[in-house]
């Protein structure tokens, strides 16, 4: 089984990549991340690109992660999402709420320097 | 879904395909509510799943603690500030949350001040709560759950709230048969836990009627010697002869019941023997937290655990470790709130191999840390036990600490929390 998660340092931000299912099994460590990368004031990417299919508690992690970065000032940013994903985020109208790019470059290019 | 006529096909299928999303939320909410029992890690799962299934991106679960002082303890916030949540919790009155338990009723953030009191209202409007709902379960009122407002900007409608309600009598359930297998548990732990003590009471008790033999046959030995020999003496008088012989005898029987003690004391005798030898520390504290975890968290203090992923070699008696580190659990679930965090943490510091026990309750005053080691000692300075615990007093564990060469310290940091470390040898790399 592939490693749920990859992790790189981006120019301004730390880009996580989730791969495969976000689910309550999954969701624990994507939360543990996102809060390290809040803790070390950076900015985050969360690309999810590669998600195969997205549970309740997929969508809520990403929706827990936003609240939380909006709170600490920090910017997060959600890149490519795959079409499970979107397909949630539309149906609950999230898009004002979880910020979509294209693409991790779009993402990077749209946090402030 | 009944059709409706005023619908144009496109929002029909809209909301068809929401509901089919609330219906998958609430099958996946089933399925996730029987992955462990650890109550924080349910309450997280339960929240992040009730944020995905109604588009909110704030909530918060609060559970009620046993006994007399029932006001909720919150478990876990998400995009609602911790601080905030805590106080909430502690101004729900206990009969407002009784009473909405008992009607499954679901309050809208227009009906708050109608409900509950005006603190708990400011708190929920500072924090964005859009709904607050009682936990129940089988009559009885577990807790309490706060969404957030839709984070699209839409309102929760009839269909959101039938799902919302259907979900929390699924949590509700799953919460109060987590919370009744953890009693149960920790009850068989308990027990397991007094027996071992018991044995261990026993081997003390041996090693006291040793002790005492010992103390008591060597001074009799030399009076039956001194007796003997004015005995012996030629020219006494008859009832001087008489009363010696009457103490010689007395004394010999007295010697002879204490011989049968020496054997009694014998037999079960190997006082808390130590087992020292090389080993992991990680794999026997991990399992211990596995046990111990659902007594801590049906308590309601959330209870963590962090060790590095590699073997930590030390040398050390397992089992002296284990009670060691009960003793300073046991220690940190008694003086502490409900909602305390408990850390139980391995790591490697230079040529030691530190347990830690760290909470984040009250702390301990200054005055009572310079005697925290020593206030369960007798005057003699033999280790005892604290009145009505099942743990091993601080003082014995600092014993056994030395007695593996090793070292037991305290720190407190009063409003903010305690910290107690067990450092051990490590062992020398091959």
């Amino acid at each position: 089984m592939p490693e749920p998660l990859e992790v790189v340092s981006g120019a301004h931000a730390v880009i996580v990549r989730v791969i495969g299912r976000l689910d309550a099994k999954s969701v624990p460590a994507l939360l543990a991340r996102c809060a390290e990368v809040r803790a070390n004031g950076r900015n985050l990417i969360v690309n999810l690109s590669r998600v195969e299919f997205i549970a309740s508690s997929g969508v809520g992690t990403l929706l827990s992660v936003a609240e939380e970065f909006r709170k600490a000032g920090r910017t997060v940013r959600f890149a490519s999402p795959s079409t499970p994903v979107l397909t949630v985020i539309q149906l609950l109208n999230l898009e004002p709420f979880l910020p979509i790019d294209a693409n991790e470059q779009d993402a990077e290019r749209a946090i402030p320097a | 879904m009944p059709s409706r006529p005023d619908l144009d096909p496109a929002e029909a299928l809209r909301l068809a395909a929401r509901r089919e999303h609330e219906l998958l939320a609430i099958s996946e909410l089933s399925r996730e509510l029987t992955v462990g029992l650890d109550l924080y890690a349910l309450a997280d799962l339960v929240l992040l799943n009730l944020m995905g299934q109604l588009g909110a991106s704030r909530a918060a679960l609060w559970l009620l603690p046993e006994g007399t002082e029932r006001r909720p303890v919150l478990l876990r916030a998400h995009g609602v500030s911790r601080r905030m949540a805590d106080a909430l919790g502690a101004t729900v009155a206990p009969d407002a949350l009784q009473a909405l338990g008992e009607e499954r009723r679901i309050l809208g953030a227009r009906e708050f001040p109608e409900r509950l009191h005006p603190a708990t209202v400011a708190l929920a409007r500072r924090e964005g709560i859009e709904l607050l709902a009682p936990l129940s379960s089988r009559g009885e009122t577990l807790g309490l759950v706060a969404l957030g407002p839709g984070a699209g900007g839409s309102s929760y409608g009839p269909v959101e709230l039938d799902a919302f309600q259907a979900s929390l009598g699924m949590i509700g359930v799953a919460l109060q048969n987590a919370t009744l297998y953890n009693r149960l548990l920790e009850n068989n732990r308990q027990l397991r836990v007094a027996n071992e003590e018991l044995t261990d009471l026993d081997r003390l008790k041996s090693e006291f009627l040793r002790n005492l033999n010992h103390e008591l046959r060597t001074p009799l030995t030399v009076i039956i010697a001194y007796l003997t020999s004015v005995e012996d003496q030629g020219g006494l008088p008859d009832t001087v002869r008489e009363f010696t012989g009457v103490c010689i005898e007395e004394s010999k029987k007295l010697k002879a019941m204490l011989e049968n003690l020496l054997d009694f004391g014998s037999a079960t005798r190997g006082s808390l023997p130590l087992d020292v030898r090389r080993g992991d520390v990680v794999v026997p504290l991990r399992a211990y937290f596995e046990e111990r975890l659902p007594g801590v968290t049906e308590g309601l203090r959330e209870f963590v655990f962090e060790a590095p992923d590699a073997p930590l070699e030390a040398i050390f008696d397992r089992h002296r470790v284990l009670q060691i580190v009960e003793a300073l659990v046991d220690n940190a679930t008694k003086f502490t709130p409900c909602g305390t965090r408990i850390t139980l943490r391995l790591r490697l510091e230079g040529d030691m191999v530190d347990v830690e026990v760290e909470d984040d309750g009250p702390g301990i005053p200054p005055e009572r840390m310079t005697q925290i080691f020593a206030s369960f000692r007798q005057g003699d300075g033999s280790p005892t036990r604290e009145v009505g615990g099942l743990g091993l007093g601080l003082a014995f564990a600092l014993e056994l600490a030395h007695r593996m060469k090793g070292r037991l310290t305290a720190s407190s940091d009063l409003g903010r929390g305690s910290l107690f470390r067990l450092s051990l040898p490590r062992a020398a790399q091959v």
